[in-house]
């Protein structure tokens, strides 16, 4: 069987634009709705924000950054600094990258005016001083010429309070008295309907970090002669000519007068998403195509301008959104529009990037060549910014970089890369993680599912790769011996044969089955998932007012559906303690334990869990049982048959194999009396998360009833974990115990030492023909874990 | 010595002249706020200056008040009267038959002595001569307090003191989840003077809420029979349902239920959790679906019943990026017409602060985790007004069950509990300034003031009480401004060339304030500027006043400060008039002690008689001559 990483690899070297996995995360217009944030239930979008690394490898911690990327996939605004530094506006932040390649994020959590970047505007005097229009307000960054380190930045933002007509801009420009020109634009929760404001100016008086002798003024469409108060883009000429681009028209001001150029002087259209001053000469992207001004100097006088119109290029749309003349006089443009169908409603996204030859002759459309780049690499183009010989395409899917040898209008000169988004990485919300063993662990993050690949490096994130599970968005999941995905949502779930169609996956043509209640799922909430020792799952289902028990066997096909089996149990039908089931754990003797708000149960089923006639129930609350607490949040079965408890108040209860029942609290050494998960790994020590201080890690000794041997270790918040709200835990087959975090990404605790002690041969990091971890170290390796 | 019969100047009980002076001395030089450079000009030494002026110069041992006691009845004083002294009432004033003493009660107006002690008491205990004399709150009663202390017809004089019940004070409510509600205590904080919770347990022992003031809660309904909100505090007999359109506003969903407990759960009942309030009355007002929707007909219909059912303060756990204007209608409604406070949940976009919480009028509100972080899904910006505990808190849920709830959701009615204490303790509190008091007294987190993560900051309930009872009984809180403008923004606008007069207000306070720490005006700064500071916050009126008035004093400050160097500058009617106006209001506004200082030393000065005199000359006129008067420029801001 071809091995599951080799044929990733294969894929990718083959196809370098798919590896950009999973649909753009697009935000979702917003109704009014509750400012809910249950524990239960995933959050709606990333933030994409990447976290701060832990300081070294503390304790054999390391918390996870996303990949090397911009923070978000959604690019909106490009810029490229003289020194190579690219500077990407996304819709989660600032990606920075430098000419070297590695990445820096700059949003709101590190200062940022607002998360929605739109434009940008360097100081061509100070070029370590970048202005950045957002969608609230704007922020100069102050890089001290180290653009990638932003501990070194200094940043002040500007915004209605310091006399900004409005904070949602759509573009900055630094005027030539260096006064600071903001567009005051927006687009409302439709994606389309744009919202102006205006135009506000501010005189920093050569002070912008000291606001105290700021002067402002602002122009509008009611108290000058700017077209409109919808702003597309502001930008300087040489001359000292502010352009404005808007949805009503080019305008000019120079001199203290404005000046308007429409259709009527032969604009393409009056809608100009984006300009390029080169010279005397602009450069237009209009709604309706490409078109070229040549004004001769001379604003006022409009009898010597020539207007250039630029031909369609072949693309399913002449909305021209991006502009660029690289350094060989190459010009760029992209292309994006939204189609709608008959009835008017949203259909599909369409444009690309087209690069044309002017034949030095700009003015002359007739002499040009010009190629469409490929459209299975390049989709609709939002923004661009061109690099020496080639340039940066940001489209609605990836962000990609194409460069040429000697012309870009042939296309066997054109390479490509593309660089990946951090929000592959792990995200904020780690809601659940599993093991896929043999190639990293599986996690349920910020509404999605999302796969790491360590190369058995958890400490060095630079080999790390992270893949997006097409079509899976889980709140809850686990893996079963065929590594085999089972992701919970609220009301249906997922069983996915990762290994049988990762190719589908990574060509985002997977489609997985669901289980709902067409199919016999009786619940909605899926709160916790639990593969017994048969593989078959147990579901955990519930809230305040209705939940249960499901039973699922899948079979041995996924998508075969006449095998399955499935048991449903509710507070009638069997001994549940209640309707909102937040626990199970599989025993080891044809049994299970279930836990929820009102006690923990257990079921002996006999043969089958599927024949219910013998099934017997135990249950047990803080009023008829050792529990001291009836909000059970999770269980764990160790090897030795005893059942640890998590209790939301109060620590964490056992009930031992033989019958008794113990309780560990602060006074013994637990860390927090709040507990969410509990793991018992292989070396019997047994995790506790916390809900804010961290892990506790218990071991007994082997004596659970004396605790006078027991060693306690105490990880707590910062900076070991990246907060103390511990919500998921899974150790994997190496002894590496993986750690979700509400609000703190991924965290993993390995001291294994891979190459020294399990694979004394391994190749880094692609080239390699990876097999299972079961074969991977031989038994006697195994034995020499710690 | 019998403690029955004590000598007169030498009472057990050993006073000193202003009530909580302890809490005055401890607090750390602020930075000034700018009504003070108007009283320094004009008010520099008040003839007080060639006399070492401390704040118990004046006091006698006999009038002063204990240091550890600081909380009397206003109005009331406990006298003993000397054997053979009686009080008797006639018309409608007591009188003793000694006319100095007669006299001095006229003045002072005592309308009533009442025997403390039953009349059967022994007169050879002493006790059936002691009387309570009432009079009116807002008379000296200091100085009344020590006229009759020397007075040799009184054998003793003192205030009625207030006494609390160690119930209220230090030991924690008996809720069972209480130790797990870490946004009402937190003693895990990593700094015991910077914990990160709201301070409930301080707070309580000012008031721990009011059982007649109705909140309404705009949410999916309140679970009204579960065990911590079943005493009736739901006002199940006007609660409305606009999604199934009746009057049943039961919560299907539990995001309600466990709103209102964070508000006000039955506290103190060794059952589930505790409130913020531990009594108050709750509006179950069912505006969204079991799914979580609400519209926005259903909301406004909402706030406009809220608001004219008598709702103080309307708790909005919800929103989204939509801006209404319908809603902002309502909303407008509420807090302009109605003076509802009105406390909204900024989101959990992690960008910007969404729909209501960014209409003006309402108040904002982002969490925080237990470690005083930002939540990671709190929005914030520039109408991000303060945050609160959003992460993992506890509270009621449906199923007479308990749950912890993560989001700004959680934290919203945090702040709508505080903003309920402050108007139980005072409810003639206006909606404006029970948010310039929320906002004033927040503990900082993030950058220095005002920030668009954390806004003013964390609430504070025990901080923002303590800024809400500026009388004599409770000294204001320390100011949390520590930058000037940051107090001056409240007289200031903005505009660029008044930021340069504040540089001067700031240069008078450090360098002529500082150097004359024993005189009037000094102390006045010392006791009074929390309270001075927070009145014209919260009123606009003031506020506009006090910048006309440092306008029109900025020439007058710019030439005490530097001297000689900035030539003859004349004091004007004009700018007499300007402070007239100012202190007139606060004097109007302000508390018995800010009155009765201001009053004082207005009077005493008698400003106009300065009207055409230089700066420097009528420096010396008050502070007599011969006096070293030391000028120089300020240092240069860094």
């Amino acid at each position: 069987m071809q091995s599951l990483y080799a044929l990733h690899q294969a894929i990718r070297r083959g196809q370098p634009c798919v590896a950009a996995l999973g649909a753009p995360l697009r935000f979702v217009p917003l109704l009014l709705i509750m400012m809910l944030m249950m524990t239960q239930n995933a959050l709606a979008a990333p933030s994409g924000v990447a976290l701060a690394q832990a300081p070294g490898n503390t304790d054999g911690w390391s918390n996870f950054i996303g990949a090397n990327g911009p923070p978000s996939e959604s690019i909106l605004a490009l810029q490229r600094t003289a020194d190579g530094t690219l500077w990407v506006g996304t819709t989660a932040g600032i990606g920075i990258r430098t000419a070297d390649g590695e990445w820096t994020t700059f949003s709101m959590d590190d200062g940022l005016a607002g998360n929605r970047v739109t434009a940008f505007a360097t100081d061509a005097a100070n070029p370590h001083l970048h202005w950045v229009a957002t969608n609230g307000g704007a922020t100069l960054i102050d890089d001290g010429g180290e653009p990638a380190n932003k501990d070194g930045f200094r940043w002040v933002t500007y915004g209605q309070r310091d006399g900004m007509l409005d904070h949602r801009l759509s573009s900055i420009a630094i005027g030539p008295n260096n006064e600071i020109w903001f567009g005051l634009s927006y687009i409302t929760d439709d994606g389309e309907t744009r919202i102006g404001n205006g135009i506000s100016v501010v005189n920093t008086n050569g002070t912008p970090f000291d606001k105290t002798d700021d002067a402002w003024h602002s122009y509008t469409a009611e108290n000058s002669y700017l077209s409109t108060n919808v702003i597309y883009k502001i930008e300087a000429d040489a001359a000292g000519v502010m352009w404005v681009a808007t949805q009503s028209g080019l305008n000019a001001f120079a001199n203290g007068v404005w000046s308007l150029f429409s259709t009527e002087q032969g604009l393409p259209s009056n809608a100009i998403n984006t300009f390029m001053v080169s010279g005397n000469q602009l450069w237009l992207g209009t709604s309706e195509g490409l078109g070229l001004l040549q004004h001769q100097g001379t604003i006022a006088d409009g009898s010597d301008d020539v207007w250039i119109p630029f031909p369609e290029y072949g693309l399913d749309t002449n909305s021209v959104t991006a502009l660029a003349l690289d350094e060989n006089g190459y010009l760029w443009v992209g292309y994006f529009a939204i189609e709608y169908d008959y009835y008017g409603y949203y259909a599909d996204e369409v444009g690309g990037a087209v690069v044309v030859d002017l034949a030095q002759t700009p003015a002359d459309p007739a002499d040009d060549l010009y190629l469409q780049i490929d459209q299975y690499r390049v989709d609709p183009t939002l923004a661009l910014e061109t690099d020496g010989a080639g340039a940066w395409l940001a489209t609605n899917t990836d962000f990609v970089h194409v460069t040429y040898t000697d012309s870009p209008v042939d296309s066997s000169q054109l390479t490509f890369s593309t660089e990946e988004s951090s929000t592959n990485g792990a995200g904020r919300n780690v809601r659940a993680v599993a093991s896929l063993n043999g190639l990293g662990v599986v996690l349920a993050t910020d509404g999605s599912c999302r796969l790491l690949l360590h190369n058995f490096t958890p400490h060095n994130p630079h080999d790390d790769e992270w893949l997006e599970i097409w079509s899976c968005s889980a709140s809850t999941l686990a893996t079963d011996q065929q590594n085999r995905i089972w992701a919970g949502y609220d009301g249906s779930l997922q069983v996915i044969d990762f290994e049988s169609n990762v190719t589908q996956i990574l060509n985002e043509t997977y489609t997985s089955l669901i289980y709902d209640d067409f199919s016999g799922l009786r619940f909605d909430a899926i709160n916790k998932i639990a593969i017994d020792e048969e593989g078959r799952g147990w579901i955990a289902h519930g809230s305040y007012v209705d939940g249960g028990l499901t039973l699922l066997s899948v079979g041995d096909s996924v998508e075969d559906r006449g095998d399955d089996q499935m048991a449903t149990f509710t507070t009638q039908n069997s001994g549940l303690p209640g309707v909102y089931i937040t626990a199970v754990a599989p025993g080891h003797n044809n049994d299970v334990w279930v836990g929820g708000m009102a006690g923990a149960a257990h079921l002996e089923y006999g043969d089958s869990p599927f024949a219910r006639q013998d099934d017997k129930w135990t249950t047990y609350t803080a009023q008829n049982s050792g529990l001291t607490d009836n909000h059970v949040r999770d269980i764990a079965v160790d090897a030795h048959g005893n059942v640890w408890f998590a209790l939301a108040i109060g620590g964490v209860n056992v009930y031992t194999a033989d019958g008794q029942w113990l309780a560990f609290t602060e006074s013994d050494g637990l860390v927090f009396g709040s507990v969410n998960v509990v793991l018992v790994d292989q070396f019997d020590r047994v995790w506790f998360g916390t809900d804010g201080e961290g892990i506790s890690l218990l071991d007994y000794n082997g004596t659970l009833s004396d605790k006078s041997d027991d060693l306690w270790t105490t990880y707590g918040p910062s900076p070991i974990l990246p907060n103390g709200y511990v919500q998921a835990l899974t150790v994997d087959n190496w002894g590496q115990v993986w750690v979700g975090n509400f609000g703190g990404g991924l965290s993993v605790n390995s001291s294994a030492d891979f190459k020294h002690q399990y694979l004394p041969f391994i190749r880094i990091p692609y080239s390699w023909e990876y097999p299972y971890a079961a074969e991977a170290y031989p038994a006697e390796e195994e034995a020499a874990l710690p | 010595m019998s403690k029955f019969n004590r000598a007169p100047n030498n009472p057990m009980c050993i006073l000193s002249r202003y009530p909580g002076q302890v809490n005055l001395m401890k607090m750390k030089l602020y930075r000034s706020f700018a009504i003070f450079f108007i009283v320094a000009l004009l008010l520099p030494t008040s003839g007080r200056a060639v006399q070492a002026q401390s704040v118990t110069a004046d006091a006698t041992p006999s009038a002063s008040l204990p240091d550890n006691v600081p909380d009397y009845v206003p109005g009331e004083l406990l006298v003993r009267f000397q054997k053979g002294v009686a009080p008797r009432v006639v018309d409608q004033q007591v009188q003793v038959g000694a006319a100095a003493l007669d006299g001095l009660l006229q003045q002072y107006g005592v309308t009533a002595a009442e025997k403390i002690f039953s009349t059967a008491i022994s007169s050879n205990t002493g006790m059936d001569r002691i009387y309570k004399l009432s009079f009116s709150p807002d008379a000296d009663m200091l100085s009344l307090l020590s006229a009759l202390s020397a007075d040799s017809a009184i054998e003793f004089a003192e205030p009625n003191y207030l006494y609390y019940t160690q119930q209220t004070t230090d030991v924690p409510p008996s809720d069972r989840l209480y130790s797990y509600q870490w946004g009402l205590y937190n003693p895990r904080s990593a700094s015991a003077t910077a914990r990160i919770d709201i301070h409930t347990p301080e707070a309580w022992k000012i008031t721990t809420g009011d059982a007649n003031l109705l909140i309404a809660v705009i949410d999916t309904g309140i679970d009204y029979t579960h065990e911590d909100l079943s005493d009736g505090r739901v006002r199940t007999d006007i609660d409305k349902d606009y999604v199934n359109r009746d009057d049943d506003a039961m919560d299907d969903q539990g995001h309600g239920t466990h709103v209102a407990g964070t508000i006000a759960a039955a506290t103190n009942n060794a059952v589930g959790g505790a409130g913020v309030m531990w009594q108050a009355q709750l509006l179950p007002l069912k505006v969204c679906s079991g799914d979580g929707g609400c519209s926005t007909e259903h909301i406004v219909q909402a706030i406009e019943y809220a608001a004219d059912n008598g709702a103080r303060v309307i708790n909005m756990s919800l929103g989204g990026d939509s801006c209404s204007q319908t809603l902002e209608a309502a909303i407008d409604y509420a807090y302009f017409e109605k003076g509802v406070v009105i406390v909204a949940a900024a989101g959990n976009s992690n960008d910007l602060v969404g729909y209501p919480a960014a209409y003006e009028p309402v108040i904002a509100v982002g969490a925080v985790d237990r470690h005083g972080n930002r939540a990671f899904f709190s929005s914030y910006g520039d109408p991000l007004d303060v945050v609160a505990p959003g992460v993992r808190i506890f509270s009621s849920v449906l199923n007479n069950s308990y749950d912890t709830f993560s989001g700004t959701s959680m934290a919203t009615p945090h702040v709508t509990g505080v903003a309920g204490l402050l108007l139980s303790q005072r409810p003639e509190l206006t909606n404006t300034q029970v948010r310039a008091l929320l906002e004033q007294s927040a503990t900082d987190l993030g950058e220095n003031g005002l920030d668009r993560q954390f806004g003013y900051g964390l609430v504070n309930a025990q901080a923002a009480l303590e800024m809400a009872t500026p009388t004599d009984a409770v000294a204001p809180g320390p100011s949390r401004c520590i930058e000037i403008e940051c107090g001056a923004a409240a007289a200031l606008s903005g505009e660029p060339d008044e930021w340069q007069q504040l540089t001067t207000l700031r240069a008078v306070r450090d360098e002529v304030f500082a150097r004359h720490p024993n005189i009037a005006w000094t102390d006045i700064y010392y006791r009074h500027q929390a309270e001075v500071f927070w009145l014209v916050m919260s009123d606009s009126t003031l506020r506009d006043n006090a910048r006309s008035a440092i306008r029109t004093l900025n020439p007058a400050l710019t030439a005490l400060l530097r001297g000689q160097e900035s030539g003859d500058v004349q004091i004007t009617a004009a700018m007499v008039q300007q402070a007239d106006v100012v202190i007139n209001a606060l004097i109007a506004q302000g508390s018995s002690s800010l009155r009765r200082d201001l009053q004082a030393e207005w009077q005493r000065l008698d400003a106009q008689r300065f009207v055409g005199s230089s700066v420097h000359d009528a420096w010396q006129q008050v502070a007599g001559e011969g006096q070293t008067i030391e000028f120089y420029l300020p240092v240069a801001a860094q």
